[in-house]
Formats: C-alpha cells, sequence, structure tokens
C-alpha cells in the first residue's frame, strides 16, 4: 500500500502538482501574514529595545512610550542620579505627532530630543551624515526621508517649525512610529516643557539587577514609575499591537482559517478521488490500517510537497517586500514556520481520513457489484 | 448537459459542500479584506467630518484631527470671534491619553469640549453636563466592562460614566469626552504626565457662522487676520485624516489586500481544476456514452460555474459575519465588507479564476479516450 501511495501520486504529476500548488497557496498566505505581524511587532518597540537602557522611568502613571505623554520632574531625575546602583540616568523629551517630509507627506512619528553627548536614547545606526543633531537640525528614518524624496540639506516639518535634515538613520523607520531625533531644546520648545525630562534612560551600575533597580526607584523616587527593560518592551509592544497590528493579527486569524479550509478541501478532492482505487485495494485484502496508512502518506507527502514551495515562494519575499514596500516588514521566524508546516500536517491529514473512513465502511463487494 | 451539471452538484455532497465552502472563503477574505481597508478610511473620516462648525481653526502647521497635537494660543479665541461673520468659536482640546481599566490598556483621545463638540450621538445614558463625568466611545467601554454609572480612573482622577456615544469610533485611538470644568480639575487634582509649563487648554476651535456668511470668505479674514492658525472645514479634516489613515497603513495593507487577491483566486482556479479532475471517471462515461466534447465542456463549465456562483453570495455573507465577529470582540477596527466595486471585482475575478482553473481539465478530458473508461484506465 506504500508504494501504491506514492506511486499513484507520482502518476498523475499535474494534478499531484495542482493539489500541492492548492496547499502552498493556502500555507504561503498564512506565512506571509503572519510574518507581517511579527515584523511589525518587531519594529514597533525597536527604539525601546535599541536604546541601551536597562531601566526606563517616567511619570508616576505611565506604563508606555506608545502614544504616551510622560513628565519626569527634575528634582526626580536628580533623585534618580543620586540612587545607588544607578551608572548612567540619561533624559530624553519625547512627543509623538506627526512630521511632514516632503510635499503634503505626513508621517506619525516619534520625536525624541536629547543632550549634545547623551550617552544613549538618540540614533544607534545612521548610514549618511551625523547621528546626533544641533539646533535646527533633524536626525531621520533614511526611509522616512527617501519617502518625501529628501536628502542631507533637506528639511522636514513638524507643526509650523522646519528642521535641516543632518543625518539618515538606519532602523527606525516604521509603520506604526518611525522615529525623528531633534536637538534637546528644539523639542522643549515643540512641547513648551522646559524643566525636567520624558522619560529617563538608566543603565545599572554592574552587578545591580534591573528588576530590582527599578523597583527601587519606583519605590523611593516621588512622582515616577520605573520598569526594567523587559517590562516595558512588553507593556509597550502590546499597547502598540492593539493600536495597529491587532487589525493585522485579525487578517492573519482569517486567513488561517481560510487556508486551513483550503488545506482540507485539497486533501479531501484528492483522496476522495483515490476512493474507488482503495476501495478495489480493501476488497483485495488491504487491511484497514494499511488504507489509512496509504491516506496518510499521501497528505503526508503533499503537505511537505506544498509546504516546501510555500517556503521556496516565501523566504526569498521577505527581501522583495523590504525593498519594493519598505513601511512593511516582513519577519519570518523558524518557530512560527515550523509551527505552519506542523498544523497544516494535522488539518491535511484530518481532512484526508474523512474520505478515507468511508472507503473503510464499504463492503469489498460493493466495488465489483 | 446543463441538466446534467445541476444533478452533477447535487451527487456530490460533503465533497461539493467543501469546494463551496472553500470558494466563499477565498471570496470572503478578499472582501473582508478590502472591507478593513475601507472601515478604517471611512472611520477615519466620519468623527471630524461631523464636528457641528462651519469652520475648524486649528494650529499653522496641523493637517489633521486624528493623533495631531494642536496648540492655540488663549487669545485665539477672542481674535477669531472678533471677525466679521463669525457667530461664535467654541474651544475643542484633544487630549491622546492612555486609558487604563479592568487591567487593559488602550489609547484614546480625550475630547475635550463646552457645550458644544461633544458626542453627537449618545446611545446610552446622556452627555456630560458637569465635572468628574464622561462620555465613552461605546465599544471601548464594551470591551473595557464598563457600563454608564462605571467609575473609571484617569491619571489618579476619578470620572463617572455618564454616556456611551456611538459617533465616536477610530482606528488608532476611539473618543472619550469631558467638559472643560473636568479638565481644570485634571490639571490640579490628578497626576497628569505633562509638566506644568507644557499644558495647553485650548487645540481647536469649532466656529459658527452668522446667517448667510461665506465660509470662504470669513477662512480667509481668519487666515489673513489671526496669527499662527490654518483654517479647515470638517469634511476637509476628515478627508485629511482618512488620507493620513491611507498612507499609514495603505502600504501594509494594500499588500496584505494584493496577496489575498492572488491567494484566492489561484486557490478558486487550482481548487476548481482539482474538481474536475476528480471527476474525469464520470465525465469519460458520458463520452462513452456519446457525448461529444463540446457538450462535456459545457457541462464541466456549468458545474464549475454554478459552484462559484452559488458560493459568491455565500462569500457574501461569510464575509459580512466574520466582520460582525470583529466588530463584536475589537474594540476598534470595523470592516466594510460590501462595497459594491469590490463585490464585482471579486465576483468577476472569482469568475475568471474558474474558467482558467478548468481549462486545462478540459484538455485533459477532450484527450481521453471513450473506451478507456470501460477498461478503468481513467482516474
Amino acid at each position: 500500500m506504500i508504494r501504491w501511495a506514492l506511486r499513484t501520486l507520482m502518476a498523475e504529476p499535474a494534478a499531484t502538482l495542482a493539489s500541492a500548488l492548492g496547499l502552498a497557496t493556502a500555507l504561503f498566505l498564512v506565512a506571509f501574514l503572519e510574518g507581517v505581524f511579527v515584523g511589525i511587532s518587531e519594529e514597533v518597540v525597536r527604539y525601546l529595545e535599541r536604546s541601551d537602557a536597562e531601566v526606563w522611568v517616567m511619570g508616576k502613571r505611565v506604563r508606555n512610550m506608545h502614544m504616551a505623554t510622560s513628565f519626569v520632574a527634575a528634582s526626580s531625575l536628580a533623585a534618580v542620579r543620586d540612587m545607588e546602583g544607578v551608572a548612567e540616568a540619561t533624559p530624553i523629551l519625547y512627543l509623538n505627532t506627526m512630521v511632514e517630509v516632503g510635499d503634503d507627506y505626513n508621517w506619525f512619528a516619534y520625536i525624541v530630543g536629547t543632550m549634545p553627548g547623551a550617552p544613549r536614547g538618540r540614533a544607534w545606526a545612521a548610514v549618511k551624515g551625523r547621528r546626533v543633531p544641533q539646533r535646527g537640525e533633524a536626525v531621520v528614518p533614511r526611509i522616512l526621508a527617501a519617502k518625501g524624496n529628501l536628502d542631507l540639506g533637506d528639511e522636514v516639518t513638524i507643526t509650523d517649525r522646519r528642521y535641516r535634515i543632518v543625518g539618515l538613520s538606519e532602523e527606525t523607520f516604521s509603520m506604526a512610529n518611525s522615529v525623528v531625533f531633534l536637538h534637546w531644546d528644539d523639542v522643549a520648545d515643540l512641547t513648551g516643557q522646559q524643566t525636567g525630562a520624558s522619560y529617563v534612560l538608566v543603565k545599572a551600575k554592574t552587578g545591580t539587577s534591573p528588576v530590582e533597580l527599578a523597583g527601587r526607584i519606583a519605590r523611593e523616587v516621588d512622582e515616577v514609575a520605573a520598569f526594567d527593560k523587559a517590562t516595558f518592551v512588553a507593556a509597550d509592544r502590546a499597547l502598540a499591537l492593539h493600536m495597529g497590528a491587532e487589525l493585522i493579527a485579525i487578517m492573519t486569524l482569517v486567513g488561517a482559517v481560510v487556508g486551513a479550509l483550503v488545506v482540507g478541501w485539497t486533501m479531501f478532492v484528492l483522496v476522495s478521488r483515490r476512493r474507488h482505487e482503495l476501495a478495489v485495494a480493501k476488497a483485495l485484502g488491504a487491511s484497514n490500517r494499511a488504507v489509512v496508512a496509504a491516506v496518510a502518506l499521501q497528505a503526508l507527502a503533499l503537505t511537505l510537497i506544498g509546504y516546501g514551495i510555500a517556503l521556496v515562494v516565501a523566504l526569498p519575499v521577505e527581501g522583495l517586500v523590504t525593498h519594493a514596500v519598505p513601511e512593511v516588514t516582513v519577519g519570518f521566524s523558524a518557530n512560527s514556520l515550523l509551527r505552519l508546516g506542523l498544523v497544516a500536517l494535522a488539518v491535511a491529514l484530518l481532512a484526508a481520513l474523512v474520505p478515507a473512513r468511508r472507503v473503510l465502511k464499504l463492503d469489498p463487494a460493493e466495488v465489483f457489484a | 448537459m446543463l441538466y446534467l451539471a445541476y444533478r452533477e452538484l447535487l451527487r456530490q455532497g460533503g465533497r461539493g459542500l467543501l469546494s463551496l465552502l472553500a470558494i466563499a472563503s477565498a471570496i470572503a477574505i478578499v472582501l473582508l479584506f478590502e472591507g478593513f481597508h475601507a472601515g478604517i478610511l471611512d472611520r477615519l473620516h466620519r468623527f471630524p467630518a461631523s464636528l457641528p462648525a462651519q469652520l475648524v481653526v486649528v494650529q499653522q502647521g496641523v493637517e489633521n484631527f486624528t493623533m495631531a497635537r494642536s496648540a492655540l494660543r488663549q487669545m485665539t479665541r477672542d481674535d477669531v470671534e472678533a471677525i466679521d461673520g463669525v457667530k461664535i468659536a467654541h474651544p475643542l482640546l484633544v487630549l491622546p491619553v492612555i486609558f487604563d481599566h479592568g487591567g487593559r490598556s488602550i489609547p484614546i483621545q480625550l475630547l475635550v469640549h463646552d457645550e458644544v463638540g461633544g458626542t453627537r450621538s449618545v446611545v446610552v445614558g446622556r452627555n456630560v453636563n458637569g465635572k468628574h463625568q464622561m462620555v465613552l466611545d461605546r465599544r471601548i467601554a464594551r470591551h473595557s466592562g464598563i457600563d454608564v454609572g462605571t467609575q473609571v480612573d484617569l491619571f489618579g482622577y476619578k470620572l463617572e460614566v455618564v454616556g456611551l456615544s456611538g459617533d465616536s469610533e477610530s482606528p488608532f485611538a476611539p473618543y472619550g469626552f469631558i467638559s472643560f470644568e473636568t479638565l481644570i480639575d485634571l490639571y490640579f487634582n490628578a497626576d497628569l504626565p505633562m509638566s506644568p509649563d507644557s499644558v495647553s487648554l485650548l487645540g481647536a476651535l469649532l466656529v459658527q457662522l452668522e446667517d448667510g456668511e461665506s465660509p470662504h470668505v470669513v477662512r480667509a479674514a481668519i487666515e489673513r487676520t489671526v496669527l499662527d492658525v490654518d483654517v479647515f472645514t470638517p469634511d476637509e479634516l476628515g478627508r485629511s485624516d482618512a488620507a493620513m489613515g491611507d498612507l499609514l497603513l495603505g502600504p501594509a495593507l494594500g499588500l496584505l489586500i494584493g496577496i489575498a487577491w492572488v491567494i484566492a483566486l489561484l486557490a478558486i482556479a487550482v481548487g476548481n481544476y482539482g474538481s474536475v479532475q476528480a471527476r474525469l471517471q464520470q465525465y469519460a462515461v458520458l463520452k462513452a456514452l456519446g457525448a461529444s466534447p463540446a457538450a462535456l465542456a459545457i457541462a464541466v463549465l456549468a458545474t464549475a460555474l454554478t459552484m462559484t456562483l452559488v458560493a459568491i453570495p455565500l462569500g457574501l455573507v461569510l464575509s459580512r459575519s466574520v466582520g460582525e465577529f470583529v466588530v463584536a470582540f475589537s474594540a476598534t477596527w470595523r470592516p466594510l465588507p460590501w462595497q459594491p466595486e469590490v463585490v464585482v471585482r471579486a465576483t468577476i475575478a472569482a469568475l475568471a479564476a474558474t474558467v482558467l482553473g478548468v481549462l486545462p481539465a478540459l484538455r485533459r478530458l477532450t484527450r481521453v479516450e471513450a473506451d478507456a473508461v470501460l477498461r478503468g484506465g481513467v482516474s
């Protein structure tokens, strides 16, 4: 039966390929949707991840950076700096608003103000120009500048103020929260905030636990909240995902259901076609176990072929999409691809075994009737 | 032969039902994804466009209502009201805040208003008419387990939800409403996460004109006379917000929608090819019994097209049902899956994909030797 299962698949290459393509399209859809979701999930917290802070200090009732407003008073900032276990405390000013890049091209962005010489909180990867802006200057994501056909020396507008681009940064563009870096004083002018900071990025001394330090800062410094990086990243990711990526998550879920249905349909049709042959095999003495094994093997083989095609198409797509649609980051992970394969296999087996069960119930005599 | 196609469909039973469901799902996914896009643009446009004013004054350089920070000088209101043709200018302030309730954090836009500018659609309860009160978007409320009478916490300040609004959906951050009296209380009594020197009490002005005054003339007068402001009609702001949403989410959604179209059509085509292959034996029997290739082709095509035609309304129903499911479980998203032009496009594309899927199988069918079926040689 095993040989028969494989030979019948090979006997009709066009039909087998069509079934495998059906599976591949469904699997590619799910893989792609999940890839977009993973990509967006990663990029929405990239600033928090790459800012080299072990503890984030913010206003008392603030829990996020995304869409948030935060204020840390100057006295609280000083208290954090003096706290035992704090190696460095770097303040940043922050607001989120629209940035006009080129003619009528507005993009939502984090505006981050750092002081010259600040060890963290600034652009971490510049591809062109400087990473630290002076007054009246801006470091903008390379992709955002490209969107507006801008380059070094051109200007971006935030509300009614214009800033000259002196640096193009990498890894700072995203659909939900691109990061534009300005001089501290420029952000202070934009927000009207003349004292204190929005957030304080803390580096702990060697041997100090960030979790313990965050707890101590929150307890001992007035009017602030403090979180270790992992906790803060998780909270911000959850909120950011709720705002934008939840949509992609819903689409992924819908895609997965449709994908499962297409996989099921393909397998069901394939096995239904073989019903007559399976019944003959049974009539000729094949055991129920052998019939089920043959069907399962066909499902496995076909799913593997479809999965393989989906992977071969999906992997280059990551690079292609990044190049053609830079607003979208696709992040395929080995885990999610493996999970997809296993779920597809389970669905395929289930769909194949339903018609196979009907064959098992057939009276062998009916085949020759 | 058409009768045969009809009988064939009935005969397929479970397999036919699964095929129907798969094709309907492929159509539904396209309608739904396109519906998400349409829904986002619709909701972004809707609230600003329905602001109760002929003109809206905002800070110079600000072009949006949603997610934009606009701060006007306090004297701006007097300056605007001093202009000929302006009847009254109602103050408005939009504060983006993270609303925490019951362990959930949701970004909302807190709209601070006087007697005008609040929600125009209270679906449960009433509008705010004093301190310590709030009207909240009904879907956010339902999502957070909030009802009229619930006490909510905003930066440590207690507010009672007195009404739920139905016109306040926004994909990025829905609206909540409080009065200026409450805002003043918030400034003095709550732990607002902003420095005292960055506090602004005025973000926009809703300008109502004297009867018979031309919005164009008054708009030009405001822009000429009042410093550091821009003036829009509510509809312009709505369209600007929709354009912003399209800019921010459009590339990602466009890509996903495009992929969904390709996958859906491929699935329909490949699925139909597989279905015809599966019935090759029966068609070969018909050929052996004397059916002409043309008649067989018509039967095969009619069967497949009928299946797709039945699947289309099912796809419509599926897309709408999933859309309602999303509305019930998500606090912010509202797909509009029945866009007429999308339905027409999906119908034509699905039928074309069906034909494309069937054609290669037809080629095979015409080559099948009639007597092979009698030898059991067709599978």
